[in-house]
């Protein structure tokens, strides 16, 4: 990967149909952010259909992200759709439990920004110049700190959050 | 960037296995032999047969050098999973039983930071050395790769066949 401006991993996607704990998910999510230090979460879109006899339907969009340096700025993007959603009650090891049942979906996509501060956008005269500056500064000083730190650091928090959304799922595999 | 299959590999196996342990033996080969790991999808469904479980894992990559990397794709289905019981030293222990195929595929991708592509002359440059002075290296790597698959398919297998005298 070259250390371009924007970068990111790929797409990934958590697909989940039985048995979970919608509230558990979330709070997962939710301290996931804030363990992490994730400075900015916002619920960019949150729809709730009034159940139907087949459930409930959720539809959320949460967009985070975190200022690790003064140049380098995670983001996290979330869409999560839930569809067929109701409340059961199972019996697991012996214990009684409510728990909810139906079709879980979750998009995970990542966004590495640099120069988030667009300080080397430059301005009149001095425009190419610093723009060249940072380009050089991007492609040959920092390159191996951003694709061998920065974004492996980058990875290992959206994979982090993979993980814990697949525990609190209750995934076969994780 | 461009981009060659080697080889591709699949494995089928039914019969009493542990989905999670199976896993393992990939995250282990991935971290043994310096590769990357990415799970680029996960769903896990109930059905009223057992439970389904796809995963792919995408790419699974090691950089040779700043010219070549190799690149796995590791898609595994599981079908048909419940849970059994089964006597191991007069202990039951809880496992799992079920279909499972492992697709694999192999690839080398061949100057991925897409720095002779710029100019049309530096991509007549980089045929030439790639077909001249570069393929050595790259007959290498090729190597290497198919090294590396040989030994995921035998953990897999010997991981597999090893499950089965648990019955």
């Amino acid at each position: 990967m070259v250390a371009d401006k924007k970068g990111g991993l790929p797409k990934f996607t958590i697909k989940h149909r039985g048995f979970f704990t919608f509230n558990e998910v979330m709070d997962t999510i939710k301290s996931f952010f804030a363990d992490n230090f994730y400075d900015s979460v916002k619920y960019e879109g949150y729809k709730y259909k009034i159940p139907s006899p087949a459930g409930a339907e959720y539809e959320i969009i949460i967009d985070a992200s975190k200022k690790v340096n003064e140049y380098v700025k995670f983001g996290i993007r979330l869409f999560l759709r839930v569809f067929d959603m109701r409340e059961v009650e199972i019996v697991q090891d012996g214990k009684k439990i409510t728990t909810n049942e139906g079709k879980f979906h979750l998009e995970i996509t990542s966004s590495r920004e640099l120069d988030w501060q667009k300080r080397f956008e430059g301005y009149g005269v001095f425009q190419p110049f610093i723009s060249w500056l940072d380009e050089f500064f991007r492609k040959n000083i920092l390159k191996y700190k951003v694709d061998d730190y920065w974004d492996d650091k980058h990875a290992a928090d959206v994979i982090g959050l993979t993980k814990a959304v697949q525990n609190a799922l209750g995934q076969e595999v994780v | 960037m461009e981009r060659d299959v080697i080889t591709s590999k699949k494995i089928n196996f039914a019969g009493v296995f542990d989905p999670q342990g199976l896993y393992d033996v990939m995250k282990s080969w991935a971290s043994d032999k310096g590769y990357a790991f990415v799970e680029l999808s996960h769903s896990e469904s109930l059905k009223s047969e057992g439970k389904f479980i796809e995963v792919i894992l995408y790419p699974v990559f090691k950089n040779f050098s700043d010219y070549a990397k190799g690149v796995f794709k590791i898609h595994v289905q599981m079908k048909k999973v419940k849970d059994i019981t089964v006597k191991q030293d007069d202990k039951k222990l809880k496992m799992k039983e079920g279909t499972v195929t492992i697709s694999i595929i192999v690839f080398i991708e061949t100057d991925y930071e897409a720095r002779w592509e710029s100019k049309p002359i530096f991509y007549v440059l980089r045929t030439i050395a790639h077909k001249y002075f570069l393929s050595p290296f790259i007959d290498r790597n090729e190597t290497v790769l198919r090294k590396d698959l040989a030994l995921l398919e035998s953990n897999i297998k010997s991981f597999l066949n090893l499950q089965k005298f648990r019955k």
